[in-house]
């Protein structure tokens, strides 16, 4: 298909399509983290959000007031994530270990443990990741098509 | 008997590589958990995503898998050397492994984590198999 020209420069037409392309690959991955994110209190996912070059994250309640991400230096980027602290041990796990400290655990309520059992396996944005990444191939392919043509 | 799943295959590919089991003995590389009080180091690993087979185990298909390896210590310098051992002789492996056939293994970056309690270290890679035939 031939495009009409419309004496825009294509470099800035280009630059204007992938923050939109970029922005519907985030919304795609972070509402697929979200649907992963193990619950307790739900401030890990109300705490999840994106962020585009110049943009800054705009997390959900019930996130902290400083629960905002970094932001990329690049155009070409979108950076998922969150600044929970203790996000990264849910993401990645961890193995049992001494806590010595009151927990709340859920339908019990507030107990006092000395050893917590740990986290594993529960992988929420990696696993977004590899589940969205074929659509997110196809949502860029498709923004191209649509300002470019087939 | 072949192996029936992912895991079970890249289970058999880790106690049956020397350079890692003269590291971390066979008896202490775990599917998910280690069990309770075993002494450093140790290895686990579990899938974190199989898109292609959310049901890894008990399920027949073939596709892309990212698995997560964690290698436990309580000496930092000892769990990041350890890993790196287990990366190389895992990294760029494939063909047929105990019935299950890898495409390609491409291992990541290796980060340090540390544990909660402040006595332990994890060194964790994942590592992207391609594989047929489970």
């Amino acid at each position: 298909m031939l495009r009409k020209w419309t004496s825009k420069d294509p470099k800035t037409e280009f630059a204007q399509l992938i923050p939109k392309a970029l922005r519907m690959i985030g919304s795609v991955i972070l509402g697929q983290a979200r649907e992963l994110c193990p619950i307790q209190s739900g401030r890990l996912k109300g705490s999840l959000t994106f962020a585009l070059a110049g943009e800054q994250s705009t997390p959900k309640k019930p996130a902290g007031p400083g629960d905002i991400i970094g932001k990329p230096s690049s155009p070409n980027e979108v950076w998922i994530g969150t600044n929970v602290e203790y996000a990264e041990a849910v993401e990645y796990g961890t193995r049992p270990y001494e806590i010595n400290a009151p927990v709340k655990i859920k339908g019990v309520g507030w107990r006092y443990i000395k050893r917590h059992p740990g986290i594993s396996g529960q992988s929420y944005l990696r696993h977004a990741l590899d589940i969205e990444r074929k659509r997110s191939i196809k949502l860029l392919r498709d923004a191209i098509e649509a300002d470019y043509g087939k | 008997m072949a192996s029936n799943s992912i895991e079970e295959a890249f289970r058999y590919k880790l106690v049956n590589t020397a350079a890692i089991t003269n590291l971390v003995a066979a008896a202490k590389i775990f599917w998910l958990e280690a069990i309770p009080k075993t002494a450093f180091p140790y290895l686990t690993y579990f899938v974190v995503s199989d898109p292609h087979a959310p049901m890894s185990f008990d399920h027949t298909d073939s596709g892309q898998v990212r698995m997560q390896v964690n290698i436990f210590d309580d000496n930092k310098s000892r769990a990041l050397s350890i890993a790196h051992v287990v990366r190389d002789a895992l990294d760029q492996v494939s063909g047929a492994i105990d019935g299950v056939t890898f495409a390609a293994m491409n291992c990541k970056g290796i980060r340090v984590l540390k544990q909660m309690d402040d006595n332990a270290y994890q060194a964790t890679f994942d590592t992207m198999i391609q594989y047929y035939d489970v």
